[in-house]
Order: structure tokens, then C-alpha cells, then sequence
């Protein structure tokens, strides 16, 4: 009874794989697939977390079959555009683009650009407001990074790992830049569910590792009570985690972005929580609804207007999860989406309204 | 008052006014040279008055960990600053060799473990980097801010290269203790800095090659004719500048144990001003290693001080902007140059 049953679910389990393997392969591609060509415009190489974009992008490019290159600007906005519109002199309505834009502002600028050519792009993590893809049957869609809830999420686990009281001190990113503004908002909104957490000094350390090493070492003078701490990046996270070793102090803290070196300190217990913001995501999906767009596997005007506002999946990274999320993202270098499933990307939807 | 200056010196010869005049120069330029030590005892005394931490031991410990890496830097813009010339490559050469020495010595990227001997192949090689630097500025008669700059540029892109992307987390245990460890409160890394400022200052103070470099500063054509090599001179400076820049790098590694090429972003503009708070010029011939010294303390007290007082983040910048301000015009030389630059 025990081996028929098991038999049984031996079969089903090769079934469901066979007919998984079928529906893998009944994604129909257009024959001249690889005329195409993916453009994936990032800031610069330097940056760990642009590099995985560029490697999420060429990923999913591969997927497809299309020709992909990366396109760096310097975090120029200019230097961007130009790239684009040299990489459009060459392959015509061939290109098309995933683009992580050098400013918020720039992102008008490249749905103009594109709808001018007739070449589809996907933006990605910035959209200047009152832009929306309905206005643009070029602009397939927008993927941001939810930093008001991931804030709140690393915000919560850092409240919970020192028991909802005490002093905490809030390292925020580069003045004026969105994704430090919400993540500085998400912290201060977390703040009134604590009513006993005191938050005894908020300073920037622009994303430094540097600056928020120095930060912490006078702060660890001034607050020989701190009982944790708040920043909104896991470099300026690890900054301040050196800064706590050599006094030999060890408070939890907690981050946001994911990078190798955090996803280590929390693998070593140095650190509490990280978001991982799963370039490998954002940029992989972003990369196959441009290409789906462009060789007329998706009509983006098909799609309705507020779905076309997304925001794309992120994680929490705690003790718990760290490790199967290392061997993934850091160590494989590919998380095994299937970039033909379009809809996996979606988290939840953006303000339509904004 | 000035009236009766004039009146005073209407009863002079002219000799005796000329004398008067030299004699007046003479102490307004004593009054200018003690002013960034006048500086320092002011923001010490402010620090000390407005935050009972200030002064506490670990906070004057911090203070001292904190100027450790700017002092180094301080050397290479010492040399550079002195001969009127920038070094902008010190930001990229710091952030290679940050790079380059997580690198090779143990972490968690690669196998290596090189320890001590790839620390001592990144000085070499960043050393003649800055030779090679000093050559195609002297020998192309390029002006030093275009080609350390391009420089700068090499170096960020080749430190990105040797990561790739991704940087390094350092294991070396070495590393650990060094940025731990203490003689007697003083944390190793700042004992390093200051061993590695004092060989600085006893270079450009005690040695034929110090002395060049202040001749070629004061007046380049004057010193090439009373037989200095100009030419070697200089490039010899840039080669020190970036065996320092190296090492403020590799401090820098030591510190944060992650090797990347922003380990030097920022870090040159902040030591220039601390320079010229400390009485150190622009133009060449000013300055030297006591106002490197005052100018890094001053800059490094400042800010440990506004972090002490909590200054609301937005405005944090621009009340250190004003304070720099206002130091500089009370230390700074007023050169007869018009200021265009």
C-alpha cells in the first residue's frame, strides 16, 4: 500500500515536472528573436549592486535569446541618453531598453526619448512624478523598490531585536536622494509604534562606509546606553559595525540593499536584518517585459494603466533566511527565475495617483 | 587712527619708513602664523565648554583615531601643495590600493593570503604609479591637475576591475588586531599614522630634497638656476604623494576590513582644506608639516564635535561650511595673485 502510494506520487511528481518541462517550452518565440538587441543602461560598474543588475539583465536577455550590452554613464543623465540614442543609431527598432536611470529626473527625459524612436524601455527603481507609462505606449512599465515598506520592515526588525525600548541612533543616506528620504520616512513612521525606543540622534553618512564608522565611534562615547541602531545602507551599516567591534560592543543593527559583505556580517551575527533589493528581480524582469515588448510577444497598452506601476519583490534577510539566500544571489550568481513569467515580479502595485 | 599713522610717518625719512613698513609686515605675518594655533585652542575650548564628552578619554582617543588616515593624506598634499602643484589622484590611488590589498591579503572572495607582502607589492606599485605621474606631468609638461586627475581615473577603474564589482570582505586576522589594539589607550592604527607623519615631516624639514621642494615652491625658475633638478624633484614628490595616498589606502582597508575603490571617495578635498585652515597655501612655498598637523586636528575636532552636539543633519553641512569659512580668512595668506582659480 505504502509503495503504491509512493509509486504513485513518484509518477505524479515526473508528470508535473513533464509537463512543467512542456510549458517551459511552449513559450513561443518570435523566429527573429535574436535581431533584437537589449540595452540594460546602469550608472557605472563599481557599484556592486549596478554590476547585478547588469548581470540580472544579461541573464534574462540569454533567456531569450537576444544580444544584450551594457550601457554606464558615470551617474551622468546626459551621458545615459546619448548612450541610448547612439545604441538606437545602430540597432534601430531592434532596441529596446531596461534602465536604471542616472536621476529621477532623467527618467521624463527617456520615456520621451523612446516613444520619439519607437523603442520600448522599462524603468527602473526612479519614476519622476505625474510620469506614467498610459502616456507612453513605449514605456512598458515602471519597477521601483518599495522603500517606505522595506523601511518598515527593517525598521520593526530592529525594534524587536532590542525589545521594542531603549536608545537607538539612525545613520540615513545621501541628503535629498528618494531612496534615503523614504527610508529616513519609514524609520520615523516605525518610530510610533515604539512608543519606549528613544531615537537620540539622526545624522547622514551619505552611504559611506567611512563616515558612519566615525559617527558610531562618537556615539558609542556620547550614548553608553545606545541599544541599537537604524541605517538606511548596508555600507554605512557595515561602517558602523567596525566601529563596534573595536570598542567591543555589539548591538543589533540593521541595513538595506543586500550586498555580499552584509548577507557575510549576518551569516557571522555581526549584523540583524538587511533587505535584499533583488536586482536579479527587478532588473531580470525589467530586461523580459522590454524584450517581450519589442518583439511583439506583450502589447503594453493591453496591460491596464495602474498594473503598469509596479513594485517588484524584495525579501527581509534575517539569520533565518541568510544562508539559502547566499548560496543563490552571491554564490550561484542566479536566484533560477523563470523570466518568461511575467507576473512574478509583481509585489504589489505603486500609487496610481503619484 | 590712520590719520595719524600717516601723520606719524610724514616726520620720517624715507629709509625709516621703509624700516617701519617691513617691521609692520613682519608682525602682521606672526600674527597670521600663530593664527591656526589660536584656531585650535579656540575649538578645543569650545568643544570642551559646550560637551562634557569632549574631553572624556575615549572621545580624545576617537579624535585621534579619526585624524590617523587625513594625517597620512596630509604627507602627500604637504609635498604637492608645497610646489603649487594638486594631486588629484589620491582618491583613486587610496581606493586601488584599499582594493588591491583586500585582494590579496586573507578574505572571503579568493584564496589568497599574501599578508604582509602584498601590502608591501601595493606601495611598490602605487609608488610607481605616482612616478610614472610625475613623469608624463614634468616631461609632457601637462599641468598636475589634468594628469592626476586622468591618473585618478586609471587607478578607480582598474580598483573596480580587480573586485569586480563586488567588494572584498577581509578575513585577515591581522587585520583585527591591528585596528583593535592599544599601547596605552592609543589605538595602533593612529600610532602607525602619526610614525608614518613624522618620517613625513622629518623629510621636507631635515633633507636637501625638503628643502628643493620649499625652493621650487617659493620660486621654481630661482631654484632651477642655483642648480636644483626641478624635473626629479618633482617627480619624486608625486611618487611620494602616491606611496602615501597607498598607504592612507591601505589604513583605510585595515579600518573598514572591506577592500573598494570608494575607500577613497571624499577624502582628498577635506585634508586640502585642513591644510589651508592650518596656514598652508594654495600656491606653493607655504605651509609644511606643523600646518598639515593643526589643520587635520582642527578639521578632525570640528567634526567630531558637531556629531558630539547632535546639529540636525540638514544643517550639519552648512554650519561646517560657514565655521571653515571663517577659519580660513582669519589663517590664510593673502597672495598679491589675483584669486581666479
Amino acid at each position: 500500500m505504502k509503495k503504491s502510494l509512493l509509486a504513485l506520487l513518484a509518477a505524479g511528481a515526473m508528470a508535473v515536472a513533464a509537463f512543467s518541462a512542456t510549458a517551459f517550452a511552449e513559450v513561443e518565440l518570435p523566429e527573429n528573436i535574436g535581431e533584437y538587441h537589449l540595452g540594460i543602461c546602469v550608472l557605472s560598474l563599481d557599484n556592486e549592486y549596478w554590476a547585478q543588475e547588469a548581470a540580472a539583465a544579461q541573464l534574462a536577455a540569454e533567456a531569450y535569446g537576444v544580444p544584450c550590452d551594457v550601457l554606464t554613464c558615470n551617474a551622468d543623465p546626459n551621458v545615459q541618453l546619448q548612450g541610448m540614442k547612439d545604441y538606437i543609431a545602430q540597432y534601430g527598432d531592434k532596441a529596446c531598453f531596461v534602465v536604471d536611470p542616472a536621476t529621477t529626473a532623467n527618467t521624463a527625459s527617456i520615456a520621451e526619448l523612446c516613444e520619439e524612436s519607437g523603442n520600448y524601455v522599462t524603468i527602473l527603481a526612479h519614476r519622476a512624478e505625474g510620469l506614467f507609462p498610459k502616456d507612453y505606449p513605449h514605456f512598458v512599465v515602471s519597477l521601483m523598490l518599495d522603500d517606505l515598506a522595506n523601511g518598515a520592515k527593517t525598521a520593526a526588525a530592529l525594534m524587536d531585536a532590542i525589545g521594542g525600548e531603549g536608545q537607538v541612533v539612525e545613520i540615513t543616506g545621501l541628503l535629498g536622494d528618494d531612496s534615503a528620504t523614504n527610508r529616513h520616512a519609514a524609520f520615523e513612521a516605525a518610530k510610533e509604534d515604539y512608543p519606549d525606543v528613544e531615537v537620540v540622534d539622526s545624522q547622514t553618512a551619505s552611504w559611506d562606509q567611512a563616515q558612519a564608522m566615525a559617527l558610531t565611534e562618537t556615539w558609542l562615547v556620547n550614548y553608553p546606553d545606545l541599544k541599537g541602531i537604524y541605517t538606511s545602507g548596508d555600507a554605512m551599516a557595515l561602517g558602523a559595525i567596525e566601529a563596534m567591534a573595536n570598542a567591543g560592543v555589539s548591538l543589533p543593527i540593521v541595513g538595506c540593499d543586500g550586498t555580499k559583505a552584509a548577507l557575510e556580517a549576518i551569516q557571522a551575527g555581526t549584523m540583524t536584518a538587511t533587505i535584499l533589493n533583488d536586482a536579479y528581480n527587478i532588473a531580470g524582469y525589467g530586461a523580459a517585459y522590454a524584450i517581450q515588448a519589442a518583439c511583439g510577444m506583450l502589447d503594453p497598452t493591453t496591460i491596464p494603466d495602474d498594473e503598469r506601476l509596479i513594485f517588484a519583490g524584495t525579501q527581509l534577510v534575517t539569520a533565518e533566511n541568510v544562508d539559502e539566500i547566499y548560496e543563490g544571489w552571491i554564490v550561484n550568481g542566479n536566484p533560477g527565475y523563470d523570466y518568461f513569467d511575467l507576473g512574478f515580479t509583481v509585489d504589489h502595485y505603486q500609487d496610481p495617483s503619484k | 587712527m590712520n590719520n595719524k599713522w600717516e601723520a606719524s610717518m610724514e616726520t620720517l625719512s624715507v629709509g625709516e619708513q621703509f624700516a617701519e613698513k617691513v617691521k609692520d609686515n613682519a608682525r602682521k605675518d606672526r600674527i597670521r602664523r600663530m593664527m591656526p594655533i589660536i584656531l585650535l585652542v579656540v575649538m578645543t575650548a569650545i568643544g570642551a565648554i559646550t560637551q562634557k564628552n569632549f574631553f572624556s578619554a575615549r572621545n580624545l582617543v576617537n579624535i585621534l583615531y579619526q585624524m590617523s588616515i587625513p594625517l597620512v593624506i596630509s604627507v602627500s598634499l604637504m609635498f604637492v601643495l608645497l610646489l603649487g602643484s594638486i594631486d588629484l589622484s589620491i582618491e583613486g590611488v587610496m581606493g586601488f590600493a584599499g582594493s588591491f590589498t583586500a585582494f590579496l591579503v586573507q578574505n572571503r572572495t579568493n584564496s589568497n593570503n599574501f599578508g604582509i607582502f602584498g601590502i608591501i607589492l601595493v606601495l611598490v606599485i602605487c609608488t610607481c604609479v605616482g612616478a610614472i605621474t610625475g613623469f608624463i606631468h614634468t616631461k609632457g609638461r601637462i599641468a598636475s591637475f589634468i594628469t592626476t586627475y586622468a591618473v585618478g581615473q586609471v587607478m578607480t577603474g582598474v580598483a573596480v576591475l580587480v573586485y569586480n564589482s563586488t567588494p572584498i570582505a577581509v578575513t585577515e586576522p591581522a587585520f583585527a588586531t591591528i585596528s583593535q589594539g592599544r599601547i596605552l589607550g592609543i589605538p595602533y592604527l593612529t600610532l602607525m599614522s602619526f610614525g608614518i607623519f613624522a618620517i613625513g615631516a622629518i623629510i621636507l624639514n631635515f633633507t636637501a630634497f625638503g628643502r628643493a621642494v620649499y625652493a621650487i615652491g617659493d620660486n621654481e625658475t630661482a631654484a632651477a638656476s642655483t642648480g636644483i633638478n626641478v624635473t626629479a624633484t618633482k617627480i619624486k614628490v608625486f611618487a611620494l604623494s602616491a606611496l602615501m595616498a597607498s598607504a592612507a589606502g591601505v589604513l583605510m582597508c585595515i579600518r573598514l576590513k572591506l577592500g573598494q575603490s570608494s575607500i577613497g571617495l571624499n577624502q582628498m578635498f577635506p585634508v586640502v582644506t585642513s591644510i589651508v585652515l592650518g596656514g598652508g597655501s594654495l600656491y606653493g612655498g607655504k605651509g609644511g608639516a606643523l600646518s598639515a598637523f593643526v589643520g587635520v586636528l582642527v578639521y578632525t575636532e570640528l567634526t567630531n564635535w558637531l556629531t558630539l552636539m547632535g546639529v540636525d543633519t540638514y544643517l550639519r553641512g552648512v554650519i561646517q561650511g560657514i565655521i571653515i569659512i571663517v577659519a580660513v580668512t582669519l589663517t590664510i595668506e593673502r597672495t598679491r595673485k589675483t584669486i581666479s582659480k
